[in-house]
């Protein structure tokens, strides 16, 4: 198992390494950041000793060699904007964003998984298919639009909530039940299916010929055989999570990673962009790892290490 | 064996009356059992023999309260020790699932949970009915595995099912069934899915059961063999309807029923496999649903006479404790009367 997860850090590293390449490369072919940090009116010789103070008059493949060695010890230079180091920017930023991903993700947990085995176990009844249609209109429903809804229901016409900024609890309830609100449709649909499938299963009658209560058998088998799926559902919406909370945390005024990515790629501030990138490349494939080990401990057939 | 006399004046432990399950389809209402009436008295092995899709299981899972959600039961009473399972709540139902009627099924490694260890399974089984610490549960359950002749039982404790052969696991299964010595023991098909060699064990192992804890057994199978090794008593299954009930030797030396005739004929015999090809019974059971009029057994039936066509059969009280639906055990004269009536009988049933 130690082996595995080895090997599977050793791919992630590969992965964050692939990504950086493409990030270095779109940003170099998108804008000159030397004629956005000067003034319009700003001579060639000054753009040109800017440029050989910045280190980007050298070629293309120098500077990639360079940028990665320097990415390695977590070096991403400056940012051009404030001039402090980019991954400390993005450092202090990390928190706001996980406290708002984790609960998003949670409260979809919470609401999504017993909702799909209610509509399992009440399948085509009224109770299932408001369900089915909830989370459909759910799914097909852009993040900015139900941030702007909720803004303007519980900010605006019923003001009970702060619409924006953070620090207090209830800063958190809008933006979390944005992203929340979209995870839902998704974890509802994979719960309802999975646990439709499981509960066909022999083992659930020969269960409840036992006697064992209904309580019993759905929370701890049914759920558990169920849980696959569903963990699998949680991993790729991770991405929607961290895409989601780009525009999710510009709207709410939200002081997360996901803003400072959009106000640094605005501004052309490679460095910062570049950093961002990278911790959140480094987020997903760390939480990817986590899942996958966790599915061993969902199922013992699962042996993740064995493949 | 030998107090069998004994317990037949008795009322019987189980005594199931007039029960119809029905279905709900696309194609309308389907009846799976078709007012079934069976006794299983205390101690005795009552089987059910029937081709696949005669009922059989849905009459269990029926008896047991588990049809899936689109079956229901009409009409009929199970009574167990006389009381009615169906009028009971469900909270009261589910204390006598496992502790008084227990049920083994045909495969018995899907019956597992695959996430859970066996130990695990078993525990909880026996906490639900006798509560008590893991500790101690554990240590039952290592002995009702080495009582159902699993050797190592404290090693299987810890394995998860898929681990096991379905032998094992049917062994497992047998141990959760036992668990807390139940009155009844409800056995579908449980030998089906299993090896030859395996088959024998299983079937010591219940008869064991019965005579140690003196537990009734309701065995379902389409398997003669089976029933002539281990029934006391045998009820034949066809189209959702008991046609023959009897004595399990007298079933064997004289049949009453075609279908049971024909049944015992398509069964292989040593002495004249090779020679002969194995006689068959044409065509199907009908599809519930698709029952035919009168007999549901006249389409196959070779003995078919006007009668079977227009009329369900009555039951004939052949024998104490034995009887058949079938019009060739009626009286001419009786044949003759219901065959008057079928006019508007007929429009009845449609």
């Amino acid at each position: 198992m130690i082996a595995y997860v080895l090997r599977r850090i050793v791919q992630g590293l590969i992965a964050v390494i692939i990504v950086l390449s493409i990030v270095f490369l779109v940003l170099n072919l998108s804008g000159d950041p030397v004629r956005l940090m000067l003034p319009p009116t700003a001579s060639d010789e000054s753009v040109a000793e800017m440029r050989t103070l910045m280190g980007l008059d050298r070629p293309l493949p120098v500077r990639y060699v360079a940028f990665l060695q320097r990415s390695a010890v977590l070096d991403f230079g400056r940012s051009i904007q404030t001039r402090r180091p980019a991954i400390s920017m993005v450092q202090e930023r990390l928190p706001a964003t996980v406290q708002l991903s984790v609960t998003a993700l949670f409260v979809a947990t919470l609401i999504g998984v017993p909702l799909g085995m209610i509509a399992a176990l009440r399948r085509g009844t009224w109770v299932d298919r408001v369900a089915v249609l909830t989370s459909m209109v759910g799914q097909s429903t852009p993040v900015f639009w139900i941030a702007l809804l909720l803004i303007f229901v519980f900010g605006v016409a019923f003001p009970i909530l702060p619409p924006s900024g953070f620090g207090r609890p209830a800063h958190l309830v809008l933006p979390s039940a944005s992203i929340a609100l979209f995870l839902v449709a998704g974890i509802t649909r994979i719960t309802r299916t999975s646990t439709i499938d499981v509960l066909s299963r022999p083992f659930v009658t020969v269960f409840r010929s036992r006697g064992l209560s209904e309580r019993l058998i759905l929370g701890k088998h049914v759920l558990r055989n169920a849980a696959v799926p569903i963990v699998t559902e949680i991993g790729l919406q991770l991405r929607f999570v961290i895409g989601g909370s780009v525009v999710v945390e510009s709207i709410f005024g939200w002081p997360g990673i996901g803003q400072l990515l959009t106000r640094a790629a605005f501004g052309r501030d490679f460095p910062v962009v570049v950093a961002a990138v990278f911790v959140i490349a480094l987020c997903i494939i760390a939480v990817n790892l986590l899942l996958d080990l966790l599915y061993s401990v969902i199922d013992p057939r699962i042996k993740v290490w064995a493949r | 064996m030998s107090d069998k006399n004994a317990t037949i004046d008795d009322t019987p432990l189980l005594s199931v009356r007039d029960l119809s399950t029905v279905f709900r389809t696309d194609r309308g209402p389907v009846y799976a059992v078709n007012g079934v009436s069976i006794d299983v008295p205390r101690g005795e092995i009552v089987g059910i023999i029937g081709e696949s899709g005669s009922g059989k299981s849905q009459l269990c899972l029926s008896v047991m309260r588990l049809l899936a959600e689109s079956g229901r039961v009409t009409s009929g009473s199970v009574l167990l020790n006389g009381r009615d399972l169906l009028c009971l709540a469900d909270r009261e139902m589910r204390a006598v699932r496992g502790e008084e009627i227990a049920m083994i099924f045909q495969e018995p490694s899907v019956g597992l949970d695959p996430l859970f260890t066996v130990g695990q399974q078993l525990v909880e089984t026996i906490r639900r009915h006798r509560p008590q610490p893991v500790r101690l549960a554990r240590e039952h359950a290592a002995q009702l595995l080495a009582s159902v002749g699993i050797a190592r039982p404290t090693m299987i404790l810890d394995e998860y099912p898929q681990k096991l052969s379905g032998g094992m696991c049917q062994r497992v299964m047998i141990a959760l069934a036992l668990s807390c010595e139940p009155q009844l023991l409800i056995a579908d098909e449980p030998t089906t899915a299993l090896d030859v060699t395996v088959q024998a064990q299983i079937l010591d192992l219940l008869l064991k059961a019965r005579d140690d804890h003196g537990s009734s057994i309701l065995f379902v199978t389409h398997d003669l063999g089976v029933i002539a090794e281990i029934c006391d008593h045998v009820a034949v299954m066809y189209a959702g309807q008991i046609v023959e009930r009897s004595p399990v030797d007298q079933l064997f030396d004289a049949p009453q029923h075609p279908y049971t005739r024909a049944l015992l004929r398509s069964r292989p015999l040593l002495s004249d496999a090779r020679v002969h090809p194995l006689p068959t019974i044409p065509g199907q059971v009908p599809r519930p649903g698709e029952q035919p009029q009168g007999c549901p057994f006249h389409p196959r039936c070779p003995d078919a006479m006007s009668i079977c066509h227009m009329a369900p059969p009555p039951v004939h009280r052949v024998a104490p404790r034995r009887d058949a639906r079938c019009w060739l055990l009626e009286s001419e004269a009786d044949r003759a009367q219901a065959s008057e009536g079928t006019a508007y009988e007929g429009e009845n049933n449609e």
